[in-house]
């Protein structure tokens, strides 16, 4: 990306995180230079043990860096206080939130507690900048709602809203998804994705959703165990094979060609397979499971023809019709 | 949005009314004339108005103050650890207190020794002077061991352990006292508002008024640690600074009313929930002051409970606190229920 285009909201030099014990330091990842620019969505991902939650947590002021420093607008995070680090950066957190007698719109106000005097007392503008980021995750119709009445994922919308409502260039989140279904993953996801482009803030985000960041991100930084961390596009991560290298392992790998990641069945026997889609791929998917691949026709091995919900199987002159994938699973051992 | 100052006014027009029936019932009634007469012109019986201001008055002052500042305390140790559990003695400073009066009327203490010679040393100045040692003791060793604990149910745990080698060191002073001894502690644990004179609440209520004021400036950033500590953190909240002034106010107005007073039970834990129940609020802007108002309120009525008319002996207030105030949070966990269906 050019540097000179867009304005580096966020950087990070040689910086080194850990935790520091009495006598000595561990350290989870070191030499971690980074910046991330004005209305971008950026993903942190990388394998459980490589330090993702420590970097946020050391980004957000939480915890202090062992070494090198973090610059929110080109100033130390480590020179500001509280008060005015809340209002450069907010963060949501995984820390769950209850308490009782307490609405939506409660919450999201205590996003304006940077900006509020000593008694917390909210102007209109404060109450005009609490309904427009409630309304920006979509909560306005249970903004009098109680939080112990909401769902998760209207939880973290609630906590993502609290996070706008406090008005600063950069949110910060750890592991929004985490503890979502599938739909709330993506809602969420896009959403985030949304804000960042419609309000110009930054937002990073530290997941496990490797799918779903590399639709989604802008860019992402790749975090490894023992290994500097990546950064770049997701495209340009995939085709560099920075993807491939992180995550594949004995037991499954990410496929460059379709981007999803392929779980590793030992593959044990071979048939062959003609038919229409879509009977053809979830036929194969369904063999895959149970190590068989598909080959090209010849007389060694069991041919299937699939079309029509229906599979016929040939094999040493036998020949077998089922109805069901079921069927065929178990019909095949027998040939 | 004016719910809670209408209830709050209620509260607060209620008080002056208990304050005064706390005033004229006791073991005799004095009549309402005679109070009117005692407090705005001079010219009064003057029996009447030794009662009123040796006894009735002191007693109804050190139960306002109690309830105005135990449920406060209760208040900012739940919101502290996230337990609505806690209450005031939950890090062990009012154990402290009997520890501290223990060892002066135990066991061949000084106090003891007086005691056995049939002075009523244990309403005087200095049971509350050791009381107050022991609490501020106890507390020291809190807010010492506070900032190097991570996470507050650590902190928590170190607290009952506190208290419960304290409570062990009591009863051993306990085992190896005389009856006589032991008799004068044990009526110290029932808890008493009485035999405090007016110099000695000038004392306790210029304590207790600055520490609840403080608290109350406290009140934003308590909001914000309701989220939890982190949450709190990102919205600005100095949390190394708001975790020791939370302990400090805190201990300190559960020290010097245990001090005052001796153990009152239950006050400090049950009404910070009764205010959230009837204020269905979690803000503490408004859970402050309701509490310190509630509190206060019940306080008197309990104390009225303890000296009702027609019994010539009082019920200690201790028990009298814990027999009332169970009763009124079960009651009032009920209704609003009810309410909310």
């Amino acid at each position: 990306m050019n540097t000179g285009k867009y304005t580096a909201i966020l950087r990070t030099d040689n910086v080194t995180i850990g935790y520091a014990h009495a006598k000595q330091q561990s350290i989870i990842a070191q030499n971690l230079n980074c910046e991330i620019f004005e209305g971008e969505m950026l993903c942190l991902l990388g394998p459980n043990g490589s330090g993702k939650s420590t970097f946020i947590r050391s980004i957000s002021g939480l915890q202090p860096a062992l070494s090198g420093s973090i610059y929110i607008h080109n100033q130390r995070i480590d020179g500001k206080n509280a008060n005015q680090l809340a209002k450069n950066m907010s963060v949501v957190l995984t820390d769950t939130v209850h308490i009782p007698n307490t609405t939506v719109w409660d919450i999201v106000s205590y996003g304006r507690h940077p900006h509020t005097n000593w008694l917390g007392m909210l102007s209109e503008t404060d109450h005009a900048i609490i309904s427009d980021a409630i309304e920006k995750v979509g909560l306005t119709d249970f903004q009098n709602r109680h939080l112990n009445t909401l769902s998760d994922g209207e939880k973290q919308r609630t906590m993502i809203a609290k996070a706008l409502a406090q008005d600063t260039d950069f949110i910060i989140l750890d592991e929004p998804t985490a503890h979502l279904d599938l739909p709330n993953r993506i809602a969420i996801m896009k959403l985030l994705k949304d804000l960042a482009h419609s309000t110009r803030k930054s937002i990073l985000l530290s997941t496990h959703e490797l799918d779903l960041a590399l639709q989604v991100a802008d860019r992402i930084w790749l975090m490894q165990k023992q290994a500097p961390m990546l950064c770049g596009t997701p495209e340009d991560l995939v085709l560099q094979g920075s993807f491939q290298k992180v995550f594949s392992t004995h037991a499954f790998d990410f496929d460059i060609n379709t981007g999803f990641f392929k779980i590793n069945f030992p593959v044990q026997h071979y048939v062959s397979l003609s038919g229409e889609q879509p009977f053809l791929l979830w036929t194969t998917r369904a063999l895959y499971k149970y190590g068989i691949a598909v080959k090209d026709k010849y007389s060694a091995i069991p041919h299937i023809h699939a079309a029509d919900n229906q599979w016929h199987i040939e094999f040493n002159n036998k020949h077998c019709v089922c109805s069901s994938i079921f069927e065929l699973l178990s019909a095949l051992p027998q040939m | 949005m004016q719910k809670p100052i209408l209830y709050i006014i209620i509260f607060a027009a209620l008080l002056p009314i208990v304050f005064c029936f706390d005033i004229i019932f006791g073991s005799i009634a004095i009549p309402f004339r005679e109070v009117w007469c005692f407090l705005f012109s001079a010219e009064c019986s003057t029996t009447y108005s030794t009662i009123i201001s040796n006894i009735r008055i002191p007693r109804a002052l050190v139960a306002l103050l109690t309830g105005l500042a135990l449920p406060v305390s209760g208040l900012c140790m739940q919101t502290f650890f996230r337990n609505p559990l806690a209450g005031p003695d939950i890090l062990g400073v009012s154990t402290g207190a009997s520890l501290g009066v223990a060892l002066f009327s135990l066991a061949g203490g000084f106090g003891g020794i007086l005691a056995s010679q049939n002075f009523s040393v244990l309403s005087g100045f200095g049971a509350i002077a050791c009381a107050a040692a022991g609490a501020m003791l106890i507390m020291m060793l809190v807010l010492v061991v506070a900032p190097k604990m991570h996470d507050t149910s650590t902190l928590l745990i170190i607290g009952i352990m506190f208290s419960s080698i304290t409570s062990a060191i009591v009863s051993i002073l306990q085992y190896i006292s005389n009856p006589q001894e032991i008799q004068q502690f044990l009526l110290w644990t029932f808890g008493s508002f009485s035999g405090i004179r007016l110099a000695h609440i000038g004392i306790m209520a210029s304590i207790v008024i600055p520490a609840l004021l403080i608290t109350f400036g406290m009140q934003k950033s308590l909001n914000a640690l309701l989220l939890g500590e982190n949450y709190a953190r990102g919205l600005g909240v100095s949390i190394k600074r708001l975790r020791f002034k939370t302990l400090l106010m805190a201990s300190f107005l559960a020290a010097v009313i245990t001090a005052f007073t001796g153990p009152i039970g239950f006050v400090g834990m049950a009404i910070p929930h009764i205010a959230r129940l009837i204020f269905k609020t979690a803000n503490h802007k408004i859970l402050i002051p309701a509490s310190a108002l509630i509190g206060a309120n019940l306080v008197l009525a309990c104390d009225l409970i303890s000296q009702m008319p027609g019994f010539d002996t009082a019920l200690p207030i201790n028990v009298v606190t814990s027999i009332v105030c169970a009763p009124v949070v079960i009651f009032v966990i009920f209704s609003s229920r009810k309410f909310q269906r």
